[in-house]
């Protein structure tokens, strides 16, 4: 590690440009969730609804709890200044975010009809099968909410991978892997069931879906729209007494 | 689309743990539904597949560490193929019993600065629908969808500025959730309360030391009663026929001198 003279040394040396310095940090820590240019992918946008430079500082130190965002606590002060600096540049530069068209009272119509909520969860209705839906609207960019609903395939999140496991009579189940190892498969099947299969006792064979669990829906633009309005209202605990949320994700 | 919807909300309804099902209890010897196994706290199963001849022949098949230091108290609930049990510090586990896998965790969110009286320590979960339900050691109580370990309600049962603390295993009775809290020690004023499982709020609360308007409240000197004790730290039991809760009720308060607390 560095010597504490270096280390003093490279603290008082001021940053060449605070926005080239943060920019490089970004793109090797934050750019694969939160996009290049901010627009946000397996994270939010930091575009459109931008925060104060102390309230980046400090989630990006702390993360948020609850979340898949992480904590990157061994960040120095100079260098959240300078991913503060570059994230606020961002937001500058960019329009005025994403626009969102789609009715979102058609949307939650849409969401009904497709039965979206015998494997999504809003609040406590629904299933548990799939990824939660609550706040999704503060979680992810509406572009991303766009493919996930056309082509989930294309980004699938590590804790619901499929699994299907083949039975001694041959038989397949399908399942969310919840964990694998190489004497047995813990999965939540599609009736929302936890289920546990041993190799060579339950089951002969366990494969990894290489496609989503969840299937593609071929929905015309203005009903896609509708829906994904209706996904990027989703924003609050519909619950009550739920776990608190840090602050930070509105 | 909606046949397939049909089916798996008809899947849906299997892995529930019903009243019915834990007064029966004795009819599927292989769950423990409750924590004293069933109403009576019998703890008697008549299964003959482990039995003195081959006792010996035991070994460890699986081990799981909850990560938790200190005392650790939990009795399984075991229903459909899935065990819960708890850990100190307000955590609550769901497990593979074959191959002792966790399915989920999860920590209840202490006050980091509660005081608390009775140690973290848990003795178990009671169970109704696809919900379980767990004391916590800052004496509140919690309700999780046992299929995620989503919290799903918080409410406080005692606050532990006034000494309350929480470490016993709740027990369902028909459509509520029966508790008890802890604190004998710590200037409490007993109590068993009953809450409703679909919301968290309060239906009914039993005072195991009377306050002056109450029969017995004359018997307490002064207002020692305020802080009388009477804790109510384990589980009860429970009989359907005459439908009587039976619940023990701990050491009054101040524990060991009573002269404060004459009567």
């Amino acid at each position: 590690m560095l010597t504490p003279l270096l280390s003093a040394l490279l603290l008082f040396a001021p940053a060449a440009n605070p926005v080239e310095q943060g920019q490089s940090i970004y793109r090797s820590n934050c750019a694969f969730c939160h996009g290049l240019t901010g627009l946000g992918g397996r994270g939010p946008d930091l575009v459109t609804r931008s925060q104060p430079p102390e309230e980046i500082k400090r989630i990006v130190k702390g993360g948020v709890p609850g979340t898949t965002m992480p904590s990157f606590g061994g960040f120095e002060e100079e260098e959240l200044n300078s991913i503060a600096a570059f994230v606020k540049h961002l937001a500058g530069s960019a329009p005025v975010g994403e626009k969102v068209s789609g009715n979102p009272a058609n949307g939650k119509v849409i969401y009904a009809k497709q039965g979206c909520g015998n494997c999504h969860q809003i609040g406590v209705e629904g299933g548990t099968y799939g990824p939660e839906l609550t706040r999704i609207g503060s979680a992810r960019p509406a572009h991303y909410l766009s493919e996930s609903i056309t082509v989930p395939t294309n980004d699938v999140p590590p804790e619901y991978e499929g699994v299907t496991v083949v039975l001694n009579d041959g038989k397949k189940v399908q399942g969310v892997r919840i964990n694998q190892d190489s004497f047995s498969v813990q999965v939540r099947l599609p009736s929302q069931q936890l289920r546990s299969f041993v190799i060579g006792k339950d089951a002969k064979e366990i494969v990894r879906n290489k496609t989503s669990l969840m299937p593609a829906y071929k929905l015309p633009k203005d009903e896609l729209d509708d829906l994904v309005a209706y996904m990027t209202t989703l924003r609050a605990d519909a619950t009550t007494g739920q776990a608190k949320q840090a602050e930070g994700i509105k | 689309m909606k046949l397939a919807a049909l089916l798996l909300l008809a899947g849906s309804l299997q892995a529930e743990v019903t009243y019915d099902r834990i007064v029966k209890a004795a009819s599927e010897p292989q769950s423990w539904l409750t924590y004293q196994g069933d109403y009576g706290a019998m703890r008697h199963r008549e299964l003959n597949q482990i039995n003195d001849t081959n006792v010996k022949n035991l070994r460890v098949e699986w081990m799981y560490q909850t990560g938790v230091r200190g005392a650790f108290e939990t009795v399984p609930i075991v229903a459909d193929g899935v065990m819960y049990i708890t850990a100190g510090d307000g955590m609550a586990m769901a497990l593979d019993p074959k191959t002792g896998r966790e399915f989920w965790k999860y920590k209840y969110n202490m006050d980091r600065d509660a005081k608390l009286c009775c140690g973290t320590v848990n003795r178990g979960l009671a169970m109704l629908g696809q919900r379980v339900f767990m004391a916590t050691p800052d004496g509140h109580l919690v309700a999780l969808d046992a299929r995620t370990g989503k919290q799903l309600w918080d409410t406080q049962m005692g606050d532990w500025r006034k000494g309350y603390g929480a470490t016993m295993a709740p027990m369902v009775v028909k459509d509520k959730i029966i508790a008890g809290v802890s604190g004998g020690e710590f200037g409490i004023r007993g109590f068993v309360d009953a809450y409703d499982p679909a919301t968290g709020k309060q239906v009914w609360r039993f005072w195991t030391v009377p306050d002056k308007n109450q029969p017995g409240g004359d018997t307490w000197l002064a207002d020692s009663w305020q802080r009388g004790g009477g804790a109510t730290w384990t589980t009860g039991t429970f009989d359907p026929a005459l439908n009587t809760l039976y619940w023990p009720v701990g050491n009054p308060g101040p524990d060991l001198y009573g002269e404060s607390r004459k009567g």
